[in-house]
């Protein structure tokens, strides 16, 4: 029998499932319609019988091929990527049910197949064991997201998905050269090998391939000086799209750079260097997205800073800054892809995407705004909820370095905390207590989009009221990748 | 000023990094690990004699299969870019006909790249070439016949018909090597054959093939979508 807690099956069905799309699109219209919510649904039950295999042996690879790891490709499932797989299979799956009542413009089976090849790609990236997998996956993630940004063909979308094609064909060409470069040097492209061979190499020799892939995987992680496509591109595509975009792609490189730097530039300096970029992309987004009359760009904006905020954590270069970031991630991925279908679902019934138009909307989409007041208190931090317990570990993560660089960018953190509380508490005041000039006729969101937020908000608030599992997990894959335990693993299970 | 001064420092450190990684580069080693690997045993262990085919398909068949969607995504892409409702698909401008020597030779020449296509895909495993190429010279035909006859169209259901299936078969290929006692995906559990005939190293042709339909079927569908928005009257924008 075969044995279904296999990583590879995490690509495999949902790629099955893109060609089967194609296929039966020859036959029948409304196929592509639900072949997405079944693709996703076997990927969550797959991703869930990982758990306990992951739980007992800290990890689990798998090879094609039938050949051993350096010499074929692997995937890697610990319990950091375990932990991201969830979220992006679980995300695809909601989405997936959103879009059966969003999408209504031809051509639905192209949009359907892209949509399920995105999410393939996005779970790819973040499996995968091997550096030219590692762009393959790259390459299918953006090639997919660039054709869903200009879905809609109107001028604005055409052009963010143009600015986006050209900013993503230039980081995937520099990523290409950094993981040649590394290859030159190691002879190898299997991520666990490269980390043994490199250990040889001087910080000199990798200093150029990292720079190169960082600035690559930067791009499509909409880190500061690399994001301009971002504030375009997310507000153009389709909500369900930007709801993936945001909720889960540009955590998934941001992700790829975690990894690579904690395998192959682990060096001290550097992460005093890459706190530079993160604090940056934090004041960027958050200023930016005060300033924002669009709420898909002003979410697109938060998006960068909170980008900006976990990839901090990340940088404070410690068991509890990693635990930190993992915590955003999720409270991130969450609240912000609710927050898209939320808007999205409320754009159909407004018609306009101008934070004006959306006076007193709390009075007649009751249960949406609820949601939506929901996930902006969770991104901003309010006690109760999710996003309060990951900024709390991510501020006492740094604290414990009590130097002044990190006390000067804890107060970085919380004025911005402030910033972004001032600009959702100004949209969530507008609707709530705001007074339209003319009374319009105005309805709840469709059942079919409200489930997946219902869905979404759920798992929010359990999280926030019980989110000890959470924490343990999150610690365990912290120090798991503090302690690099995943490479004496891998080399056990692998053979290498 | 201040622009030229950032150039310069930028290039300054792209070439001072250039250098430093060279400077400490040893030539004149042998750095292949894997690549030897790859040359001594390539043939034996796949039974293909070409050995870029070998890796390409065998040992990094998954990189092929993230290549395959790769492809697919741009086709999508391109389709919904490009896209023209279907009874605007149906009507075209008026054209200048091209003249009779490129109508004629057009004709005689199609079938005659089309087995050549055919030749370069099923022969993969053998000769330089494969799926990619194979597809790629089956679709300068379908070129051809457009630039030649501006009134042709392809059928655009049977293409993406064509697309899935050659899809899904490189994928339960694969998946069935799940079911082998190695549990691999991708394992090629079929016999490796003589070496050089051309039934031989196992499901290598036969992705080869799947891949070759697949390549032919999208860019013919890139070139219909690329056309069209040319020589389709009344385009929704």
């Amino acid at each position: 029998m075969v044995n279904l807690a296999n990583p590879i099956l995490l690509i495999v069905i949902p790629l099955l499932f893109v060609f089967l799309i194609a296929f039966s699109s020859a036959f029948s219209k409304s196929a592509a319609k639900y072949l997405p919510i079944i693709a996703f649904g076997i990927n969550v039950v797959v991703a869930m019988l990982l758990v306990p295999e992951v739980l007992k042996n800290g990890l689990v690879l798998s090879t094609t091929a039938g050949f051993k790891p350096p010499i074929a490709i692997d995937m890697i499932v610990d319990k950091l990527a375990l932990f991201l797989v969830i979220i992006a299979s679980v995300l695809g799956f909601v989405v997936s049910i959103y879009n059966v009542a969003y999408i209504d413009e031809e051509p639905e089976e192209k949009f359907y197949a892209l949509f399920t090849l995105l999410i393939t790609g996005i779970i790819w990236m973040i499996i995968t064991g091997d550096l030219f997998n590692l762009f393959v996956a790259f390459e299918v993630t953006s090639i997919a997201a660039f054709g869903l940004v200009g879905f809609h063909r109107d001028k604005g979308s055409v052009e963010a998905g143009f600015k986006y094609l050209v900013m993503g064909a230039i980081g995937g060409s520099l990523l290409l050269v950094g993981i040649i470069m590394l290859y030159a040097a190691t002879g190898t492209l299997n991520i666990i090998d490269v980390a043994q061979k490199s250990a040889e190499l001087t910080f000199q020799q990798k200093f150029l391939a990292y720079a190169l892939i960082f600035v690559g995987l930067g791009i499509e992680g909409a880190l500061f000086p690399l994001n301009a496509w971002l504030p375009d591109a997310h507000p153009a595509a389709p909500s369900s799209v930007s709801s993936i975009l945001s909720g889960i792609m540009t955590t998934a490189a941001i992700y790829a750079i975690i990894r690579i730097t904690n395998i192959i530039f682990d060096y001290n300096q550097i992460y005093l260097f890459l706190m530079f970029f993160a604090l940056l992309t934090l004041i960027f987004g958050e200023i930016a997205a005060y300033y924002q009359k669009d709420i898909k760009r002003m979410l697109a904006y938060s998006t960068i800073g909170q980008t900006g905020l976990f990839f901090f954590a990340f940088t404070i270069h410690s068991t509890n800054g990693l635990q930190g970031a993992f915590l955003q991630i999720i409270n991130h991925s969450v609240s912000k892809s609710m927050l898209f279908l939320v808007v999205g679902a409320m754009i159909v019934q407004v018609g306009s995407r101008n934070i004006e138009d959306f006076v007193g909307l709390g009075r007649k989409m009751k249960v949406s705004s609820f949601f939506l007041a929901i996930g902006m208190f969770s991104l901003m931090g309010m006690p109760p909820f999710f996003g309060f317990w990951s900024k709390l570990k991510i501020i006492f993560a740094a604290l414990q370095h009590s130097n002044a660089l990190m006390i000067g960018s804890v107060v970085i953190i919380l004025l911005m905390s402030v910033v972004e509380g001032a600009y959702f508490f100004k949209l969530l005041q507008m609707m709530f207590f705001g007074k339209a000039e003319q009374d319009r006729e105005i309805k709840e969101a469709s059942f079919g989009m409200l489930v997946p937020v219902v869905i979404l908000g759920f798992i929010l608030l359990f999280i926030s009221f019980y989110p000890t599992p959470v924490l343990d997990f999150a610690h365990q894959a912290a120090s798991d990748l503090m302690n690099k335990n995943y490479i004496n693993l891998a080399l056990k299970l692998g053979g290498l | 000023m201040i622009r030229k001064i950032v150039y310069s420092i930028f290039l300054a450190t792209i070439v001072l990094s250039l250098v430093m990684f060279f400077a400490a580069f040893p030539f004149g080693q042998n750095k292949m690990s894997v690549g030897e690997y790859y040359l001594n045993h390539g043939v034996a262990q796949t039974g293909a004699s070409n050995i870029v085919t070998s890796v390409v398909v065998d040992y990094r068949g998954f990189d092929t299969l993230g290549e395959v969607s790769v492809l697919f995504g741009a086709a999508a892409g391109v389709a919904i870019l490009f896209f023209v409702l279907g009874e605007n698909r149906r009507k075209r401008r008026e054209q200048v006909a091209p003249n009779f020597i490129v109508r004629v030779g057009s004709r005689i020449i199609f079938p005659f790249i089309l087995l050549f296509g055919t030749y370069i895909f099923i022969h993969g495993h053998l000769t330089p070439g494969g799926g990619f190429q194979g597809g790629a010279i089956i679709a300068s035909g379908f070129l051809l016949l457009y630039l030649a006859y501006p009134g042709t169209t392809v059928n655009r259901s049977r293409l993406s018909m064509v697309e899935g299936l050659a899809g899904i078969t490189f994928i339960v290929l694969g998946l069935y090597g799940l079911l082998m006692p190695e549990s691999s995906f991708l394992y090629n559990f079929l016999p490796k054959g003589e070496l050089n005939a051309l039934l031989s190293s196992g499901i290598l042709p036969i992705i080869y093939i799947a891949i070759g339909f697949k390549v032919a079927a999208e860019f013919a569908g890139i070139i219909d979508d690329m056309m069209c928005e040319v020589i389709c009257r009344g385009g929704e924008k």
